[in-house]
């Protein structure tokens, strides 16, 4: 059987390249009855800030032509909360767990981490969503900036020892930069992308179908825009990145490595199917079988 | 919850827009409670990309039925689905309405919301159990029962030209009034218009009442947080600051106390 583990770094291993993305996942345990998360890469939890979130208003989705929109605001139920009802569950899985972390300050983001520190439950590290508003900033996201984000990212490093991977936005004048800021903050790894802005209003009385109007678009549609900001960043970065964007079939999930992508994340496909991601990490060996590569390695980065 | 897949026996016009599918399918029959929903996977390419949610309209044995409105491209589809379809059908989901006391249950549905109505009264009439069902439509062509208040099933159109001519709220008076006093409680799910008019109506006249409410889905179990239903919060809850907080109708919902829900938006 073709060996699917890939290696992030700092000692962290996954079983396969197929994790889920945060916010497409709920806290975690929502869908157990219906696979075993030990068969997944590796999962990544909503985004989690340090105090309770009520988000945004409905409607916060809204279908588009292969894809979604979204501006669920952070809804969460901050670290407290999550550290005492859902971190237990997810210690106790045998995937890589990944607490996404969210922030409207460098500190905040910071006091998430100390907080799941605490707890001293074992997860395999943080996701860093920095499409957050930057509130000294006047709301201007930390992801749209080299400086904020390489700050930021240093600042986090030094609050953990565990593995730090920083989510990128696509909705930048230059990707690249930023991912470079991230590496040099000392971030193990970049994840990409986050959503891409977007918006849907009705025709005939002009009312937004998302409540904020601009919201954020996910699911097949954004694939090729995924596909060229991952390739972007494989060129810009010498850490892991791992790709993401309308990933809905084990073809795709190839298209990302090939890109460049050491490993990948799926979104909005598990709207239509949870299992969606241990069906495509059980297809994968039969499909690197079916064009003749040997390895994920071998193929990794050999888009041309 | 679980995923199924689902053979379609039959698939038809239950009345003037109105279909009625029904389908095989065991492990949803042996969970499904009334106000539970089902989540339809459409087509297994990427259009319609979401699943469809659909109240589960009956149960018998191991056949589950769904009453439905073609609205858009996904119901569309449905409708066209033949017997021996086999459909991936993700269920039971959410919370059905919850026992009450021992008030005398009037059920009321309007729109599709007639769909989930009907699998409560098709319950409480196996259990035996004293209901009345009050259902509303534009006009009787849309109306698949008979109005016969004797046996407990009023009902209302718009147009008169079936049962009493009005909206539910009159049905739901008039099914009331045919009551000697008996402390009742309305169990309900329709359009938000219907919807804000039993909320109202029973907060003013301090009847409890139930409401299953619709919303966007993303995902249908929890896992994505596009659901939000705004809810009045209780002190011990103040912390949203804004008075209140939102509330997810797939996992919270779709029913709910009428007493905390904010009907606002159309
Ligand atoms: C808990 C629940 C139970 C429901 N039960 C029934 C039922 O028993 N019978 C019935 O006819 N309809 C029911 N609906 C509404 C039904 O889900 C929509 O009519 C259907 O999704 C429309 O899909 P479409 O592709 O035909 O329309 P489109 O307009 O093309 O749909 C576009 C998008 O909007 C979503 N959408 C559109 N209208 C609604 C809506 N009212 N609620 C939620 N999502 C919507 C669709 O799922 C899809 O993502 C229910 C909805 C919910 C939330
Ligand atoms: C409803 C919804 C909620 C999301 N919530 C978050 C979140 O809380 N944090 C985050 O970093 N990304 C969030 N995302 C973005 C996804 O993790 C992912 O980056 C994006 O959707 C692109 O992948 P996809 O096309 O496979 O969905 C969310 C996406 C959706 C659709
Ligand atoms: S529909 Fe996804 S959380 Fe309710």
């Amino acid at each position: 059987m073709t060996d699917l583990t890939v290696t992030l770094g700092r000692g962290l291993t996954l079983k396969n390249p197929v994790m889920v993305a945060s916010g497409t996942f709920g806290y975690g345990d929502e869908v157990a009855d219906l696979l075993d998360y030990s068969e997944l890469g590796g999962l990544v939890t909503k985004s989690i800030s340090l105090e309770p979130r009520d988000g945004h208003p409905p409607p916060r989705i809204c279908e588009t032509p292969a894809g979604m929109l979204n501006a669920i605001g952070w809804a969460n139920m901050g670290v407290e909360a999550f550290c005492r009802d859902n971190l237990p569950f997810l210690a106790g899985l045998r995937t890589a767990v990944f607490v996404s972390v969210a922030g409207s300050s460098q500190a905040e983001y910071a006091h998430v981490i100390e907080a799941v520190e605490r707890s001293a439950l074992e997860i395999a590290g943080y996701e860093i969503n920095i499409s957050c508003p930057h509130v000294d900033k006047g709301g201007l996201e930390f992801g749209v900036s080299p400086e904020e984000t390489e700050k930021l990212t240093s600042r986090l490093r030094a609050a953990t020892e565990r593995y730090l991977m920083v989510k990128l936005s696509p909705n930048v004048t230059d990707i690249g930069e930023i991912a470079q800021a991230a590496e040099r903050g000392g971030a193990d790894a970049v994840s990409a992308i986050n959503t891409v802005i977007g918006m849907e209003l009705d025709p005939a009385t002009g009312i937004f179908k998302v409540q904020t109007g601009l919201c954020g678009l996910s699911g097949p549609a954004i694939r090729p825009i995924a596909l060229a900001n991952v390739y972007k960043v494989s060129q810009a970065v010498s850490i892991p990145v791992v790709g993401m964007g309308g990933i809905m079939s084990v073809e795709d999930v190839v298209r990302f490595i090939r890109v460049g992508a050491q490993a990948v994340q799926i979104g909005t496909a598990n709207y239509r199917d949870p299992r969606i991601g241990l069906q495509i990490a059980r297809e994968l060996p039969g499909y690197l079988a079916k064009i003749e590569a040997p390895g994920l390695e071998e193929i990794r980065g050999s888009a041309h | 919850m679980l995923l199924e897949e689902c053979e379609v026996l039959s698939n038809k016009t239950l009345a003037s827009g109105l279909y009625e599918m029904k389908l095989e399918g065991p492990g949803i029959c042996a969970q499904g409670r009334p106000g539970q929903f089902v989540n339809i996977l459409v087509n297994p390419s990427d259009t319609p990309l979401l699943r469809r949610p659909m109240s589960i309209a009956h149960v018998n044995g191991t056949t589950f039925g769904l009453i439905y409105k073609v609205f858009g491209q996904g119901t569309r589809e449905m409708s066209s689905w033949q017997p021996g379809h086999m459909a991936d059908i993700l269920g039971p989901l959410g919370n059905g309405w919850w026992p009450t006391d021992d008030r005398l249950p009037l059920l009321v549905g309007g729109g599709v919301g007639i769909a989930p109505i009907n699998f409560l009264h098709q319950r409480l009439s196996q259990a035996g159990a004293p209901h009345q069902l009050i259902m509303g439509a534009r006009s009787g062509a849309e109306h698949f029962l008979e109005h016969d208040p004797s046996a407990g099933i009023t009902l209302t159109t718009d147009d008169g030209s079936a049962g009493i001519a009005g909206t539910v709220i009159d049905g739901l008076k008039a099914a009331i009034s045919r009551q000697d006093n008996q402390a009742v409680t309305v169990l309900g799910c329709g359009p938000p218009g219907m919807l804000r008019a039993l909320q109202s109506f029973t907060m003013s006249h301090e009847i409890p009442c139930q409401l299953a409410v619709e919303e966007m889905m993303g995902c249908g179990v929890g896992i994505c947080m596009g659901c939000s239903v705004e809810c009045r919060i209780d002190a011990s809850l103040a912390q949203a600051g804004e008075g209140r907080r939102y509330r997810l109708a797939c996992l919270d919902g779709p029913v709910f106390s009428a007493g905390e829900l904010v009907l606002a938006r159309d």
